[in-house]
């Protein structure tokens, strides 16, 4: 009941729901726990040198403040602990590449062909074992670069005049790896009335920054973003994402990391939706365009993590059921285990692969050959745990009215 | 603006019971849920009534409920309903195929717990049977070697106090195998019991009782039979074994807990009720005397749920349905239902901790009528739309009476069913 939005660890009462429900102690004995980690760790973190050594294994996938009946945010917990613990050592080369996709990803958009060269290099560096060397899982695929980024398309992208407006939030994902989606849900706010508006100067929202302990550089992430969304809000725009860490991030880890660092955090949260968060309180006031063709198609869906913790339940769920022909049944299967960055640290191969079995087995048995989420790097992990395609659910609704036309 | 039929405010054991029993019956249920509930504190029993005034037991539940005061819940609502509303969880039980047994008539039901004493309790599932220790010639408790907060030796030394030094009483240990954990987190039953939902692990547990267990004695495990509510570990050790088994109450993350969590989660699923994660009720919309909506306070934003029926079961102070700022005042934050605290602190606690007289504190709670809506001082109702369950509840101390998840059972069933009356 505490006020702050990082309420203390002393409010853990040790019920242990946290534990039961942490996909990663199930998967392995070798970390202690959220409880032991989060909270229990915390109160006595009074040292520089105190520091949990089984840290590492937290993902933040949230699951443990999903758990928690007494809202203490252990996650959050978990990676100021980190952050800290980064203040005094080294991050590995491999961490300072997975924590800044973003800077590689622009680096890679600035050269001609970059993409092309940069997914061959990624295979090229695989069957060179340099994947393996730099320390990443070189059993996955790496996200593979768009040859155009979303900034670009989104310039020939032809929308009507609207008068309603929305700002769009990209993300790395998005921008560099599926401007698609992008381009789909400009089509899904069109038709609803709603103009695209893209603010090129959005950075990445910092959420592989700060689980990888570079807290002071989310930081600067979280100042800028919050300052550009400022002046969007005051303009009566929501701000719109489709990527569910993203939204998490900026609407409310932001506030739990920097509460009373950077100004305006609490109130621009109040105007940054999920994408099918947004779409979906427009179905529960009537305002949702239900002019949906059909898409006679099977799918199952599986909700992020991410998505679970933002209290909205599961909006896609919701919008999906209104799709004439559309199937669709919630896997209800847990973490897929990939976590963002985590599961592409070699380290973690494994343990991520065990985290998603259910998951994979679930949807395995269900027959479908297309799942829909929300999260990128599920998509990625579902792909490739349970081979099947993956799509984002706006991508569907795009779909629908398209054959309505 | 679109409107659920029922909108249940609480995740735990009563609000999931309550949003099945309308949802079976046709309605279009949202639950908001904000953390897991007791489930793993709390463990997987419901017990009924087993001391209703004092620390002497009474012989079974409906007999107890007779003797109590008439501002207890379960007075309020009656024994035919008290039966009408274990024989609907026994029934869900059994479709989801983890059925639980026990009635209000037939006597205490005693359980075992880790240190070898023995607790009553009401509906129970088929792996805790205490009443199998007395008849039983040998009984041999069972260990893992590196489980945490576990002492063999102390519940081998109460069940001989209990049950008599004439039984062969033996210690046995079995290895999971999991040297990585000691000296780390250490092992919980929790990890025996991942270990055990495993074909391997069960396997292997069996196999290593077999070699020392003689058929035909009585066995006595941690909790540690799956996390699952599937009693195919529980049957596979007892055919392989050809003995009773039972298992004990222990620290938590309790087990069966996560099997009753799960399987009412699965039947709430398969109702369609939908239910929304980490949903904190702030507030309400109140007009004439009914309740238009309740406001979440989401990530970021306020929400607004609109319903016809809301049924508050926000589990008392620890599930922060009831909260006291200061010492001096208790509320309820979503409907601000008045909670009925005896005036002047020294009243409140029994400070003899071992009494043979219920806590004060411990019945704080919501005054309600017979069809669990909130009443004021003068007993009138004060919202004809909303039901209140479980431990928000006064009038009762579910620790001392051993009541806890029967009161949150049966007035979770008559919310639903006053939901389903009301027109």
């Amino acid at each position: 009941m505490d006020d702050k939005k990082i309420n203390l660890p002393d409010c853990c009462v040790a019920c242990t729901a946290c534990i039961t429900a942490c996909p990663v102690t199930a998967a392995t004995h070798k970390f202690r726990g959220p409880k032991m980690v989060g909270p229990a760790q915390s109160r006595l973190n009074f040292a520089e040198t105190d520091s949990e050594a089984s840290l590492e294994y937290c993902s933040n996938c949230k699951n443990c403040d999903i758990a928690c009946p007494s809202s203490v945010p252990i996650s959050t917990l978990n990676m100021l602990a980190r952050a800290k613990y980064y203040e005094t050592h080294p991050h590995s080369q491999r961490d300072e590449m997975m924590g800044h996709p973003e800077k590689m990803s622009k680096l890679v958009a600035k050269i001609p062909f970059g993409a092309f060269f940069a997914n061959t290099g990624m295979s090229v560096g695989r069957s060179l074992g340099i994947i393996k060397v730099m320390g990443l899982a070189d059993q996955r695929p790496l996200p593979a670069y768009s040859d155009q980024t979303f900034a670009s398309l989104f310039k020939s992208k032809q929308q009507p005049e609207l008068e309603k407006k929305i700002v769009f939030f990209p993300g790395c994902i998005i921008n560099y790896n599926e401007p698609q989606i992008g381009l789909d849900f400009i089509d899904v706010m069109n038709k609803n009335g709603y103009q695209v508006i893209f603010d090129e100067n959005f950075v990445c929202c910092g959420s592989p920054l700060v689980t990888t302990g570079f807290l002071n550089e989310a930081k600067k992430n979280a100042k800028t973003n919050t300052n550009l969304i400022k002046q969007w809000v005051d303009k009566g725009y929501p701000i719109l994402t489709l990527c569910t860490s993203c939204s998490l991030m900026i609407k409310d880890e932001y506030q739990e990391l920097f509460e009373g660092e950077i100004p305006d955090m609490e109130e621009n949260a109040k105007h940054i939706f999920d994408a099918c968060e947004f779409l979906e309180a427009l179905y529960q006031n009537d305002q949702l365009n239900e002019e949906f063709g059909e898409v006679s198609h099977e799918f199952m869906y599986h909700a992020p993590c991410h998505l679970r913790v933002q209290g909205i339940g599961l909006p896609a769920m919701e919008l999906l059921k209104l799709v004439p022909g559309v199937k669709v049944t919630d896997a209800d299967a847990g973490c897929c285990g990939i976590s963002g960055n985590y599961g592409y640290k070699a380290e973690n191969y494994d343990l991520s692969m065990k985290i998603g079995n259910t998951l994979f087995d679930t949807v395995k048995a269900s027959g479908v050959d297309t799942v829909l989420t929300d999260c990128g790097t599920c998509r990625a992990q579902i792909e490739h745990g349970a081979e099947v395609k993956t799509m984002h659910p706006i991508s569907i609704l795009a779909k629908a009215y398209h054959n309505a036309d | 603006m679109k409107k659920n039929d029922v909108l249940v405010i609480g995740g735990g054991f009563s609000g999931l019971l309550a949003a099945i029993a309308v949802a079976k019956k046709g309605k279009a249920v949202t639950l908001l849920r904000f953390g897991l509930g007791t489930f793993e504190i709390g463990g997987g029993l419901v017990d009924l009534m087993a001391y209703p005034n004092d620390n002497r037991p009474c012989r079974t539940p409906a007999e107890g409920i007779q003797q109590l005061s008439p501002t207890h819940p379960y007075s309020k609502l009656g024994l035919p309903l008290i039966e009408e509303a274990v024989e609907f969880f026994l029934n869900l039980t059994q479709e989801a195929g983890y059925e639980y047994k026990g009635s209000t008539t037939q006597a205490l039901h005693w359980v075992p717990t880790a240190v070898g004493t023995m607790k009553p309790t009401g509906l129970y599932s088929k792996t805790f049977d205490g009443e199998l220790l007395k008849d039983a010639k040998t009984v041999y408790v069972v260990d893992f070697k590196g489980l945490k907060d576990y002492y063999a030796k102390m519940t081998e030394q109460n069940l001989k106090k209990h049950w008599g030094e004439d039984k062969d009483y033996k210690i046995v240990t079995v290895d999971p195998h999991m040297e990585e954990a000691i000296g780390g987190r250490d092992i919980m039953t929790m990890d025996i019991a991942r270990w055990i939902d495993t074909k391997e692990g069960l396997e292997e547990c069996t196999k290593q009782l077999k070699a020392v267990i003689k058929p035909g004695a009585a066995i006595v495990l941690p909790q540690v039979l799956g996390t699952r509510p599937d009693y195919t570990p529980y049957t596979f050790l007892k055919t392989e074994l050809q003995c009773d088994i039972t298992e004990t109450l222990c620290i938590p993350p309790s087990m069966s807990g996560m099997r009753l969590s799960k399987m009412l989660h699965d039947c709430a699923r398969k109702y369609g009720v939908k239910i929304i994660e980490q949903a904190k009720a702030t507030g309400s919309v109140i007009r004439d005397g009914l309740c238009e909506a309740v406001l979440v306070n989401g990530v970021g934003k306020e929400h607004t749920y609109y319903a016809d029926h809301f049924i508050l079961a926000t589990g008392g102070f620890y599930g922060s349905g009831l909260y006291a700022p200061s010492a001096k005042k208790v509320t309820e934050p979503v409907f601000n239902l008045p909670v009925n605290l005896s005036a002047g602190e020294e009243t409140w606690a029994n400070l003899d901790l071992f009494s043979d007289k219920k806590q004060p504190f411990a019945q704080v709670g919501i005054a309600v009528d017979p069809e669990m809506r909130p009443i004021d001082k003068k007993g009138q109702c004060i919202l004809k739309n909303v039901f209140v369950t479980g431990r928000n509840l006064s009038g009762y101390d579910f620790s001392f009476e051993k009541s806890g998840n029967g009161v949150a059972l049966v007035s979770a069933y008559q919310a639903a069913v006053s939901v389903l009356e009301v027109k």
